[in-house]
């Protein structure tokens, strides 16, 4: 069947685009093992699923899991949003979010609200996403063991007895020797109450907001070839005592761009700072396109 | 973002320093006649040339060649680089988006395309060795070009958090003139993985990576540094040298007279590669923070991440992205953990 | 029940009968031959059979630990009571035999994981405290609550209140719970090894020479410490030594090792005083 006029189809894409590399850069046989693995990532929350991960056209560890994941489910008619720490116009990200946009023949944004899928880098956006969103994110470590279980085999041998006995036990050596857990981002969360995860290093803030999303999220890590998932809804609890809640980090002043005292603030330090032995200056958001809405939004007002 | 990018005069001046300084850059091959001067623990890249075409190519033999030819040559004492001397081609930093002195990019191969071109007709294999294009004057005027001076350390602020304060500072001994016996003062032993095979210390670092809570490329820097040499007669010093230097500096988490904080590793090299400069500063982090107490496990996993080049290499440089968000929060958990700061802002 | 979940209060409720069964435990080193039930054990004054070279750790070890119950294994290096203890320790795995606690399967076929199995079920106070299990790079106090978390205690000043107490009454300097264990002298080691055992009593404790290695001076106050453990612990304890005044103070019963075999059996005070077996009178005569 040909393309019809209107929305263009993957298959007429791929006639009409005439290049060697397939579709979305992944040959059908990658993406298909990749969605596979995320079907079975997304029945078993918070699994760690194995893939065969490709070697991608971005280094391993810079966002080659997540844009696994984005290649495979991406389509003609999808709008991709891709972050990097919070920031749309890092040079990583814009260089993934040119390489799906080319080879995906897909539109790109900044804006949360307009993207279909986000692929972000350790941040999850600031602006509410929607039932029908994706949310991409990469995931350096996909064992939140790693630290504390001598090997692979018996990481695996503790999730499948839902048995988190050392990771309890790292918490509570942090609690009695420096007063509170120094998981600094990346602090390890319970899923649906059985499986421990690690949500990718989001600051606490956002691991504070990871339970119950109404869009499903998909981590990738394809250095250590793991896929994870989060269907919408999934309960999600950071690992914690019950008397010594997770505490989102402070920012040290509201963000001198947009004002807001709620969001994630990141610290800048300029040379006047520097020299007024400060150590750390202005703070302004790390979500870049919330802050740049609430700055829009404060104008009209005005 | 890196917060400036923008292309300036100096910049520019930069630059043109920096292709000047390379005189093989038109021939392709700069950056493994670099390679092999770093490992070599040498900067001669027209020796580094040589050798290579005689090793047709095997890295580790044309380093032995470079390091057998230098064994018997006579030595000067340590300099020291003058910071403005050290002009600075890249400036990176993962934990903060804005630092004093700016931030710039410069010259990025690492984030051009990673497919491997068919269509164009780039010279594969024998090019004549192309002459030295030689200064025929000095630098014209380091005034307009961003030097390391103008450049406050990163690392100053860290003054706010526990940081394992390294009481080995000053000159180590040369790993080619030395008897070296354990335990290596910090200085020595730095010198000695400075001039460590790449692939070996991007491994390396991999693997104390893999096990760490937190790390953090503080600062990153290319420089091209002019090596002063007093005059024999006049004593007056002089340039002898236009050395490519990649220098690192990474925090890693450790524990600060029980509380926890951050150990500062420090690497530099001869030569552009500032992997090479993370890997070293890595694992100079790592060792203070840790010494030899935690041992590395080699299961299957982590051993056969450790060889696979991409992945090793990857995993490394990611430090070069940024980690502001990432940093802020460890930062943040830290600072509190610290009762002397307890109650601040 | 399973055995991974903590014993339920069932003071009076608990079936009669043995908390510790072990039946024909045998466990050798080597190939074994059809000679070696002839050329090994106690009446062939070896355990190396002659004509294969096996070494026969122990042979047919049966014996049952009441509730409360304290027993003790006696014997000399070589006489198997190591072999014994690490199998009931889930180490070793035995050519034959099984190992019933509170009539519920064999230990030894489990299939959950030894690691496991060590927190709640079977705990050993080794000889050596940094040797084996606990965690030299985390806090003394850290040591003593994992088994707490293990059975799922979740709240922090709940866990370390709990965790002093014990140390405390162990006569740990609260000054050093929060240090790194490894900064620890072996006799405190073992102090905070006993504590460990103690949080959460499970139903059999091994004891492996709690004693040996450490000065008679700390030696003495230790042992009162063992006996408060072991007063306390309503499971099996058994403790493995080659000391007879560690079987006097602890043990009620105690069985006597001597290559491979358990050669007699019956009540501390009948058996030192009146010894059976050869072996163990000269033992009992030797040391006394």
């Amino acid at each position: 069947m040909t393309a019809q006029t209107g929305t263009p189809t993957v298959a007429g894409l791929a006639a009409a685009h005439g290049r060697t590399q397939a579709y979305a850069y992944l040959d059908e046989a990658s993406k298909r093992e990749i969605r596979r693995a995320l079907l079975k990532a997304l029945a078993i929350p918070g699994w760690q699923v194995p893939f065969a991960s490709r070697e991608m056209p971005v280094a391993r560890g810079w966002g080659s899991g997540g844009l696994q994941i984005t290649l495979s489910l991406v389509g003609p008619a999808d709008t991709v949003k891709v972050i990097d720490q919070g920031d749309d116009s890092s040079v990583n990200a814009e260089a993934m979010r040119n390489l799906v946009v080319e080879t995906a023949g897909c539109a790109a944004t900044t804006d949360t609200r307009a993207a279909t899928i986000v692929q972000s880098r350790h941040r999850i956006p600031e602006t509410p996403m929607r039932p029908d969103q994706l949310l991409v994110l990469q995931l350096p470590h996909p064992e939140p063991l790693r630290r504390v279980v001598p090997d692979e085999v018996a990481s695996l041998r503790h999730h499948a007895g839902g048995d988190y006995t050392p990771a309890w036990l790292d918490l509570y050596d942090d609690e009695v020797r420096h007063g509170g857990p120094r998981s600094g981002a990346d602090h390890p969360v319970l899923v649906e109450e059985r499986t421990l995860m690690s949500p990718s290093p989001i600051p606490r803030h956002d691991v504070l907001r990871l339970d119950r999303l109404p869009f499903p999220v998909l981590l990738g890590a394809g250095r250590r070839a793991r896929v994870t998932a989060l269907p919408p809804f999934t309960r999600v609890r950071p690992l914690t005592y019950g008397d010594r809640p997770l505490r989102p980090e402070q920012g040290g002043g509201p963000c001198v761009l947009c004002g807001s005292a709620t969001s994630y603030r990141v610290p800048s330090a300029s040379r006047f700072e520097l020299t007024s032995g400060e150590g750390v200056g202005a703070w302004r958001c790390s979500d870049s396109d919330a802050c740049a809405r609430r700055r829009t939004r404060e104008e009209a007002g005005r | 973002m890196y917060a400036t990018m923008e292309e300036t005069p100096a910049l520019a001046a930069a630059r043109a320093l920096a292709s000047r300084a390379s005189g093989a850059e038109a021939r392709g091959l700069d950056l493994l006649e670099q390679q092999v001067c770093a490992e070599a623990g040498l900067w001669a890249p027209e020796a580094a040339r040589r050798a290579l075409a005689q090793a047709r190519g095997d890295v580790p033999r044309a380093v032995g060649l470079v390091r057998v030819w230098a064994a018997a040559l006579p030595r000067t004492e340590a300099c020291v680089i003058d910071e403005a001397d050290a002009v600075l081609v890249r400036r990176v930093s993962a934990a903060y988006a804005e630092v004093a002195g700016g931030q710039w990019l410069g010259i990025a191969p690492e984030l051009s395309s990673r497919l491997l071109q068919w269509d164009d007709d780039a010279p594969v294999g024998d090019t004549p060795p192309a002459a030295p294009t030689l200064p025929e004057r000095p630098v014209p005027d380091p005034a307009p070009v961003p030097v390391r001076a103008d450049c406050p350390r990163v690392r100053e602020l860290l003054h706010d958090v526990p940081v394992l304060r390294s009481d080995e500072q000053g000159d180590g001994d040369d790993p080619a003139m030395t008897a070296l016996q354990p335990p290596l003062p910090r200085p020595t032993r730095i010198g000695v993985l400075a001039r460590g095979e790449t692939a070996g210390l991007v491994s390396l670092a991999s693997l104390v990576l893999g096990q760490r809570r937190e790390a953090v490329l503080a600062e990153l820097t290319t420089a091209i540094m002019r090596v002063r040499v007093p005059h024999p007669r006049t004593g007056v010093p002089v340039v002898v040298a236009e050395v490519p230097v990649a220098e690192a500096e990474a925090v890693v988490d450790a524990d600060v007279d029980d509380r926890p904080g951050f150990a500062l590793g420090w690497g530099v090299s001869i030569g552009e590669m500032d992997r090479r400069a993370i890997a070293l500063a890595l694992i100079d982090g790592a060792v203070q923070a840790d010494g030899a107490t935690t041992p590395l496990v080699l299961d299957d996993q982590t051993i056969t991440a450790a060889v696979d080049g991409s992945a090793t290499n990857g995993f490394v440089e990611h430090l070069r992205l940024p980690h502001y968000a990432s940093f802020a929060s460890y930062v943040d958990q830290v600072r509190r953990a610290d009762p002397s700061v307890q109650g601040d802002a | 029940m399973s055995l991974l979940a903590a014993p339920p209060d069932t003071t009076g409720l608990l079936p009669p009968g043995p908390v510790l069964t072990v039946r024909g435990i045998s466990r050798r080193f080597g190939p074994g031959c059809p000679r070696c039930a002839e050329l090994t054990g106690s009446d062939a004054g070896t355990n190396r059979c002659a004509a294969c070279g096996t070494v026969v750790g122990v042979r047919r070890a049966s014996f049952e630990v009441g509730p409360g119950e304290v027993l003790g294994i006696l014997g000399e290096s070589g006489s198997g009571k190591t072999t014994l203890l690490r199998t009931l320790h889930l180490d070793l795995r035995p050519d034959v035999g099984s190992c019933v606690v509170r009539g519920e399967g064999d230990l030894l076929r489990s299939d959950r994981p030894a690691e496991e199995l060590h927190r709640s079920v079977v705990v050993m106070v080794h000889q050596n405290a940094l040797a084996a299990g606990l965690h030299p790079k985390l806090a003394a106090e850290s040591n003593v609550a994992e088994r707490l978390l293990a059975v799922g205690w979740r709240d922090v000043d709940a866990i370390h209140e709990r965790v002093r107490e014990l140390l405390v009454a162990l006569e740990v300097d609260p000054a050093r719970h929060r240090d790194p264990l490894a900064t620890f002298s072996g006799g405190m080691a073992q102090r905070v090894q006993l504590a460990r055992a103690l949080v959460e009593p499970p139903p059999v404790l091994l004891l492996d020479e709690p004693t040996t290695g450490l000065d008679p001076s700390v030696q003495a106050g230790l042992l009162e410490a063992v006996q408060r453990v072991t007063d306390a612990v309503e499971g099996a304890t058994v403790v493995v030594t080659h000391d007879l005044g560690v079987v006097r103070v602890l043990a009620g019963r105690v069985v006597v090792m001597h290559h491979g075999e358990i050669v007699e059996e019956g009540v501390v005070d009948q058996i030192l005083e009146d010894p059976r077996h050869p072996y163990t009178q000269l033992l009992v005569s030797s040391r006394l």
